[in-house]
């Protein structure tokens, strides 16, 4: 995990090297662009390894590849040809990777689709994955294949959904653009959280599931790249020292509107998006309070050092005399 | 600790014990071992640390068999301090059954595993009511079969299976066969287990071509098997209890330290975690793992069929 926030970090650094003035909604481009462009125009800055590190990582989470495969061979011709052109590049890299991720298609992804389907009347559940090896036309003992059975199931909903909003925020470029940071960063989470709706009735349990000792580092790891992905999409591309703090608070309104939603009843999920709407105003505050917080502090301390030396200097100048 | 147990398996023909155990002991012609194993058009295979022709290994198997039978069970139990039975439930709770699952057990013939099978398969019923044994078609019933090429095993297997009330349940199917020559249509089961009995089979790869050939697409390919201890220390322990305890054992609890003997050997004989996974791996099996027991006495292999 740490690893790979640093591999995110480093072509985020790289990427904003390559591509200062980014519109928000291409960064899915922009990702997989990255590494090609920052070995052509900051080789000197940009370390093979860790920009293969990174692609790789962005491959890597592509759903299609459930089988968790590090390094796709995408991903491994992309990052060795260094001297094509960006664009013709790019375009290339964007289609051989999605028909890789058709191929890869295997079996097991196959019984979790099919699995899905099951999933509001079942639950998430093995008896899901056997109806959905049933659907997929194997023998439900490939169930057997999930050491985590129904955690297996959660995940690729999750990685599913994330993916999912990559491509919806890509669709909605131009309204995004058009927004406010605050509400394009509600909007987004909104987009993702409306995709759960179709398993409301059953969220609760797959909460339970990813809080599970067993399943809760898959579960944060997966929740840390869509907060990341969330900041991504809203366009933004800093890596200050706010990079955590803008995590967590999103983390937070995350959660917080995903736990509300449960409950709510209210026609359409309106209540969901006020709230939502609300603490995401709150975070901007917070955000807001805890800059002017460390102004003051900042202010303070200056002010404090200046006293205390002035002091000191007085001090020493009195004993002097 | 533990050596164990299960000896099932693979003997057609039933010779008397001192008649066959003076044959083919040719030692100017023994191949070396593991080529014998590996090559399926060799003639000679090992039964123990002999080397015997192949054609006499399922009948020397069967002599072993035919002598133990009467003390399997007391001999099980006292050879692995009754762990014989925790590594046969960790090998069906990998094997996850469910409803409807059709299932083989393989040189299975005292139902030791096919019970456990069945339990599991009634458990998860009552778990996912709706998915009953009820609605089910004729041919989505719940089978376990239990195939044994030797008589003598499956008769034990059917008296145990009447003191469990299962006499006449119709989801246990009884017959004999040979591993390396299944009766059962090509896709025609959801799992396949072989439990202490792929040491017997003379031709290890030809069985496990058969066990891929009746498995439906996804399904599990499960051998639980004496395997290799590695450790330094346990395996000096294990060596020395399993080549001095057990014989002995043998002979004071059944009267016969021969079949004992041939246990023994017959492990030191098996492939090892690492060559047995890609044996599975050469049939056709994907996902191939192991995982070791008690430090390798007994190691779970486990293969599917994608």
């Amino acid at each position: 995990m740490g690893a790979r926030m640093r591999a995110v970090q480093v072509a985020r650094t790289l990427k904003n090297l390559a591509m200062p003035s980014a519109a928000p909604g291409s960064h899915v481009l922009n990702r997989r662009l990255a590494p090609i462009m920052c070995q052509q125009t900051s080789v000197g800055r940009c370390r093979r390894s860790s920009s293969t590190e990174s692609f790789a990582w962005s491959v890597g989470s592509e759903p299609g590849s459930s089988t968790g495969a590090p390094v796709g061979p995408g991903a491994r011709e992309d990052a060795a040809t260094p001297g094509s052109p960006a664009g013709a590049s790019g375009k290339q890299s964007s289609g051989r990777e999605s028909a890789h991720e058709e191929e890869i298609v295997d079996e097991k992804t196959q019984v979790l689709r099919a699995a899905m389907t099951h999933v509001s009347k079942l639950g998430w559940s093995e008896s899901a994955l056997v109806e959905g090896a049933k659907d997929a036309r194997l023998s439900p003992a490939i169930v057997g294949a999930f050491p985590r059975k129904e955690a297996a199931l959660v995940e690729f909903f999750m990685e599913e959904c994330n993916r999912h909003l990559e491509d919806e925020v890509e669709a909605r470029e131009k309204e995004l653009s058009s927004m406010l940071l605050a509400e394009r960063i509600a909007q987004i989470v909104r987009l993702r959280l409306q995709m759960q709706i179709p398993f409301l009735s059953k969220w609760p349990q797959a909460l339970s599931i990813q809080a599970h000792p067993m399943n809760a580092a898959t579960a944060l790891k997966q929740r840390a790249v869509l907060m990341d992905d969330i900041w991504h999409a809203a366009g933004d591309r800093s890596t200050d020292m706010d990079w955590y703090t803008k995590r967590a608070l999103l983390g937070g309104v995350y959660t917080a509107t995903e736990l509300y939603m449960l409950t709510d009843y209210s026609p359409g999920h309106r209540d969901t998006w006020a709230f939502l709407e609300r603490r995401i105003k709150d975070a901007v505050d917070c955000r807001k309070t805890a800059q002017e917080a460390s102004q003051l502090a900042q202010a303070v301390s200056m002010g404090l050092s200046n006293s205390v030396s002035s002091l000191f200097s007085k001090g020493l100048g009195s004993q002097k005399f | 600790m533990a050596m164990a147990l299960r000896w099932r398996g693979c003997a057609r023909l039933v010779f008397h014990r001192s008649g066959s155990r003076a044959l083919h002991l040719g030692p100017l012609e023994q191949p070396d071992s593991s080529q014998a194993q590996s090559q399926p058009e060799s003639k000679f295979t090992n039964f123990g640390f002999r080397e015997v022709p192949e054609q006499e290994k399922s009948k020397l198997v069967g002599e072993v068999f035919s002598n133990v039978a009467s003390n399997y069970d007391l001999m099980n139990d006292l050879m692995s301090g009754g762990l014989h039975r925790l590594w046969k439930d960790r090998l069906v709770s990998k094997l996850a059954p469910f409803p409807g699952m059709q299932h083989l057990d393989v040189a299975g013939g005292t139902g030791d595993v096919a019970f456990r099978v069945v339990d599991a398969i009634q458990k998860a019923e009552q778990r996912v009511p709706g998915t009953t044994l009820a609605d089910a078609d004729e041919e989505d019933q719940t089978r376990v079969y239990v195939c044994d090429i030797n008589p003598n095993m499956l008769e034990v297997g059917k008296k145990r299976a009447k003191e469990r009330g299962l006499g006449n349940a119709a989801c246990l199917v009884w017959m004999e066969g040979d591993a390396e020559a299944l009766t059962l249509k090509d896709e025609s089961v959801d799992g396949y287990t072989i439990a202490f009995g792929i040491r017997n089979v003379t031709h290890i790869d030809r069985a496990l071509k058969e066990a891929y050939r009746v498995l439906r697409r996804g399904g599990r390919f499960l051998c639980l098997e004496l395997s290799h201890v590695s450790t330094p220390g346990f395996k000096e322990m294990y060596d020395a209890y399993s080549f001095n305890v057990i014989p002995r054992m043998g002979e004071v609890v059944s009267g016969d330290r021969a079949s004992y003997q041939y246990l023994v050997e017959s492990v030191r004989k098996f492939p090892n975690q690492e060559r047995f996974g890609s044996m599975i791996a050469d049939a056709g099996f994907k996902e191939v793992e192991y995982e070791n027991l008690v430090g390798g006495v007994v190691a779970i292999h486990s293969g599917f069929k994608l």
